[in-house]
């Protein structure tokens, strides 16, 4: 936490050796969160870097009054969330018989070497309800701590620790039913 | 080991490797952006951001004010040297309150009933002052009152 500030400090005064710390530190947990939160590897990797930029942008008027990975984190939610939201409706208007607008352009470099094991486990959280798949996610790898994750769920911290042992649960089955086949 | 625990280390492990090459062009990017984020905070155009460094303080605020208020002071006092030399004249015409005083009622004194009053005035400030150096004539007192 005291790293973090010390940190801070230093990127709002330009320094570009604190930004890469604070991308090396937290760049591998967002890349899973994301990973797991969208099941989509190339989308994984637009969001951690559109928050990294976003984060960039504001150095020098930057104030942390909470944990920043939890910031960080909190972010890649939210725009995973919006991302989620916009992929729904394009489902939905291509049943509805609308034509959907398909870019020509490939998507970025994957620079994710997706892992079996990864792979496995995005699989079995993409089972899961949303809010389940967000509030363990949130908690293991963004660190947040359930009354967080209950703020920006927006239900109580009972509703958050219940979604997160029911998330875990239903994760257990579904990966101990594959390894028994 | 619990299986809630169990399950929480499997996720929690799950490894990312990350393509080196790659990832020094997503750096280069977010890199970018800070560049140009901190070159925009050190224009010129931000400078009132120091005002509001300044107002968020209240001692800033407070010096601030006592600097302006110095300032102001400074201004003023040499503010216009040509109508300063001008003071230095009119103060060797009239030396002191006292001498401007004594002109102003000899003056008023002549208007009112001529030389005669001149002469009854001073009489009556001998009276209450007592004797003054004989060799001082109204006649001295008035050219003196001339200023020539």
């Amino acid at each position: 936490m005291l790293d973090d500030k010390l940190l801070i400090w230093k990127f709002n005064r330009g320094s570009i050796n604190a930004l890469s710390r604070i991308y090396e530190k937290y760049r591998n947990d967002l890349l899973r969160l994301a990973a797991t939160l969208l099941n989509d590897i190339g989308d994984a990797e637009d969001i951690v870097q559109d928050v990294f930029i976003g984060f960039a942008q504001s150095a020098g008027r930057f104030q942390l009054t909470g944990s920043l990975k939890g910031y960080l984190a909190t972010c890649v939610a939210n725009r995973a969330r919006n991302r989620n939201i916009e992929a729904h409706r394009r489902k939905t208007d291509r049943l509805n018989g609308n034509d959907p607008v398909t870019s020509n352009l490939e998507k970025p470099d994957k620079r994710l070497m997706n892992g079996e094991e990864l792979r496995q486990l995005n699989n079995a959280m993409a089972q899961l309800p949303y809010e389940q798949r967000e509030a363990i996610t949130l908690h293991l790898y963004g660190g947040m701590k359930f009354r967080e994750i209950g703020v920006l769920q927006k239900v109580s911290i009972k509703t958050t620790q219940s979604r997160y042992r029911c998330g875990l649960d239903r994760l257990r089955s579904i990966l101990n039913s594959k390894v028994q086949k | 080991m619990r299986p809630t625990e169990d399950i929480e280390k499997r996720i929690k492990n799950v490894n990312i490797v990350i393509d080196s090459e790659s990832n020094k062009r997503v750096f280069s990017n977010i890199l970018q952006a800070f560049e140009k984020s901190t070159a925009k905070d050190l224009a010129p155009t931000d400078q009132p951001n120091i005002w509001r460094m300044i107002f968020r303080n209240p001692l800033t605020k407070l010096a601030a004010a006592a600097m302006i208020i110095v300032a102001i002071s400074f201004f003023t006092v040499h503010q216009d040297p040509g109508e300063q030399a001008d003071t230095t004249i009119v103060s060797k015409v009239t030396k002191s309150p006292a001498e401007m005083q004594a002109t102003l009622s000899l003056s008023i004194s002549y208007r009112r009933g001529g030389i005669e009053a001149v002469d009854r005035q001073c009489q009556k400030a001998i009276e209450m002052l007592g004797p003054r150096p004989a060799e001082i004539t109204i006649q001295q007192i008035l050219t003196e009152f001339n200023g020539t």
